[in-house]
């Protein structure tokens, strides 16, 4: 731990701190430069993550006809299904892991360790009480501008930076950058099972963080913020805007979970689904008059309606 | 319009959520609690001290028992994180050494509010004045008033009896962590915006200030003419005392008008990390703690010169103090330290844990040390986890007894 400490925590106390005696005593600008810096660091990491998940987004859109095949071929045999499934998979070198092995994922786990330090440097710099800022004097480097900034304002804008957000806005605005970065990255794929995970994934991670961040110091909550939106940002550099067709947003669509589907594609899963239902299920049906739209393409969330 | 939903699903969601619901009330919850540096005083042979758990405790020294029925809770409402609870009431630490007059014992809290207690009559209801926010110093009690500084920067001057009016107050631009000093119908108080009052006590006019390169978190010492003050910018300053002429100049100063700065004598910079504690000035010598973990002895007619320093292994916080010709201070190594001038600054390291494996951690020494100088006793209030209260007899350096504080 002491060498996690010396390693990330202090620099990035001691960064913090410079960064804030330069950006006008601001500490709130501070984390945000930081982040930035760091997401600098780790850009070519990302890049890369981001370009292998477009390649295998890509190849799984083309192999979306053989899949199809394979699922009509093999209905009632799940074993060879998968087996095929599998073996298709293989041959196109695409990871059987599917969302599990996002690159959004493993991105994020590459950056817990820097999370964590800077969630632990947030906090020791916040120093909030006379314990913390008597700790603080151990990690600070001799620098006569470190020295001269402390202790660091806890003011920014509408935030104290040593408190949760009182207003709220900062957990909304993390949950709602969360999902458009969740959906910008959701993968197309025919197995239903796969796609209930995704789209669990897209709804309970956004709230995950959301959730999180009510109750962390505000400073935490501005420092995810940030490196969400920055992500959406080098996301749109590779995907676009990837799974979301603003012009057909609506509620329904956040809680589909079927991001890319043909009217065809539709049909099946529904009788799929009806056909593995439980008696005692309780199904509520959406009634609507509108139809599906003609020609839906890949890689736009859309779900079929049952016409009225 | 209605969603298709499973209620296995929904089940799945649920139980879902209700994980991260403790999730989030395990991070919102689990921040690091305040703790508490309160040093003991004793009058009539009663010792006092604040307890981490929001009390403050009488200890009779004639057996080293709590007196019966005697103490007193300092409880506020406050919480950690939003499912914590902003309507729970639970005990506050205190830092600050309370002060006692006329029979009432007067002690900051960190929920911001200062009380008086009546020693004599516990049942009574406790006087209080709320400042808004933490109290980290020590109230100071000169002629009929009380002084105390609190984290809104504010210096208060009150009345005896906490009445909600206040003689006055004095904006500083940071935290008060420090205790006043006065001195000579001025009353001197640091802060965290790296500067020094001096501040007029009948008018709370501002005589002048001094400013630092780093937060002023230390308690200053004025002895003769000269003011000594360490800061966070890990250098121990002399400055001049507030003279007539200039408390005189104050009440004539047009208002808004400012204040002048006044300049240092002197600097010490020789040091490895913040001062955090109040110098003790004994034989011409000045004696002054550091973070580094050092004590350092200066003369007192040129700090410049430093004449020679004592290592510890943890942080020195305490002030240090003159018992029977001895110099005694605590370290946060948990040890306390007794240096004999008369012999060469010969130095004995206590160990309050007698009987403890030499390896493991000893409750620090943050508080200030308290003395009976009749009885060449020195108690300690060392404060980690489990708290302990220390009699240490300074001639022979043993362990008289010692008293948990906490539960």
């Amino acid at each position: 731990m002491e060498v996690f400490n010396l390693i990330l925590v202090q620099p990035i106390i001691n960064f913090l701190i410079v960064l804030s005696s330069v950006l006008f005593h601001n500490f709130g600008l501070a984390i945000i430069s930081m982040t930035i810096a760091i997401r600098l660091v780790i850009l070519p990491l990302t890049m890369k993550q981001l370009r292998s998940s477009k390649k295998m987004t890509d190849t799984m859109r083309e192999l979306q006809p053989k899949i199809q095949q394979i699922q009509k071929k093999y209905a009632k045999d799940r074993v060879k299904l998968q087996q095929e499934q599998m073996k298709l998979y293989k041959e196109a070198g695409i990871n059987p892991l599917g969302c599990l092995a996002s690159p959004m994922l493993i991105t994020m786990l590459l950056q817990m360790p820097i999370f964590i330090a800077v969630y632990r440097a947030v906090i020791e710099t916040m120093a909030t009480t006379p314990q913390d800022f008597l700790g603080l004097s151990e990690r600070l480097y001799s620098w006569p501008i470190v020295q001269h900034a402390l202790p660091a304002s806890d003011r920014f804008l509408w935030l104290n930076l040593a408190k949760p957000d009182a207003f709220f806005l900062i957990p909304l605005l993390v949950v709602g950058a969360t999902w458009i970065s969740q959906k910008m990255m959701a993968q197309p794929g025919s197995d239903p099972k796969q796609q209930s995970m995704q789209g669990m994934m897209q709804l309970m991670m956004p709230l995950m963080f959301g959730f999180i961040t009510f109750s962390l110091p505000s400073g935490l909550g501005l420092y995810f913020l940030t490196t969400t939106i920055i992500g959406i940002i080098t996301q749109y550099y590779i995907y676009g805007w990837g799974n979301i067709g603003w012009g057909n947003f609506s509620l329904s669509k956040i809680f589909s979970r079927t991001p890319a589907t043909s009217e065809k594609q539709g049909d099946q899963k529904k009788e799929a689904r009806f056909s593995k239902s439980k008696p005692d299920d309780i199904v509520l049906e959406k009634v609507s008059s509108q139809k599906p739209k003609e020609g839906a393409s890949h890689g736009k969330s859309g779900d079929k309606r049952k016409d009225s | 319009m209605f969603f298709i939903i499973k209620e296995s699903r929904l089940l799945k969601i649920s139980l879902l959520l209700i994980l991260l619901g403790i999730l989030a009330l395990g991070i919102g919850c689990a921040k690091a609690p305040t703790r508490g540096w309160s040093g003991p005083i004793v009058v009539n042979n009663i010792l006092y001290v604040g307890t981490i758990e929001g009390k403050v405790i009488a200890l009779n020294l004639s057996d080293g028992e709590p007196v019966e029925d005697w103490y007193k809770e300092i409880k506020t409402s406050g919480g950690g994180g939003f499912a914590c609870g902003s309507q729970i009431s639970k005990p506050m630490s205190t830092y600050g050494t309370p002060a006692i007059k006329d029979s009432v014992l007067y002690i900051g809290g960190y929920n911001g509010k200062v009380y008086g207690f009546d020693v004599d009559t516990p049942s009574r209801l406790p006087m209080e004045f709320s400042t808004g926010e933490a109290i980290v110093g020590s109230p100071v009690i000169d002629g009929d008033t009380l002084y105390v500084g609190s984290s809104n920067g504010n210096l208060y001057a009150l009345y005896l009896d906490l009445r909600e009016d206040v003689k006055w107050q004095f904006k500083t631009g940071g935290e008060i962590w420090s205790t006043p000093v006065v001195v000579d119908n001025v009353v001197y108080i640091g802060s965290s915006d790296h500067k020094f009052y001096a501040i007029d006590t009948e008018s709370g006019n501002e005589l002048w200030h001094f400013e630092s390169d780093g937060a002023i978190l230390s308690t200053a010492l004025v002895s003769g003419d000269i003011i000594y003050i360490g800061s966070c910018d890990r250098k121990f300053y002399t400055i001049d005392k507030a003279t007539e002429e200039e408390r005189l100049g104050a009440a004539a100063r047009a208002e808004g008008q400012k204040a002048p700065v006044k300049l240092e004598k002197q600097v010490f910079d020789g040091a490895g990390n913040w001062f955090w504690t109040q110098a003790l000035s004994y034989e011409d010598k000045i004696y002054v703690g550091n973070f580094d973990g050092k004590l350092y002895v200066l003369d007192a007619l040129d700090i410049r010169n430093k004449l020679d320093e004592f290592v510890t292994d943890g942080r020195v916080s305490t002030p240090p103090i003159v018992i029977q010709g001895k110099v005694v201070i605590g370290s946060q190594d948990g040890y306390i330290y007794i240096i004999d001038p008369q012999k060469d600054h010969n130095v004995v390291k206590n160990d309050p844990n007698p009987g403890t494996d030499p390896k493991a951690a000893r409750p620090p020494i943050l508080a200030p040390l308290w003395s009976d100088n009749e009885k060449g006793i020195v108690y300690a209030h060392g404060q980690n986890g489990v708290h302990m209260l220390y009699a240490i007899d300074v001639e022979t350096g043993d362990l008289l007894w010692s008293y948990k504080t906490s539960e």
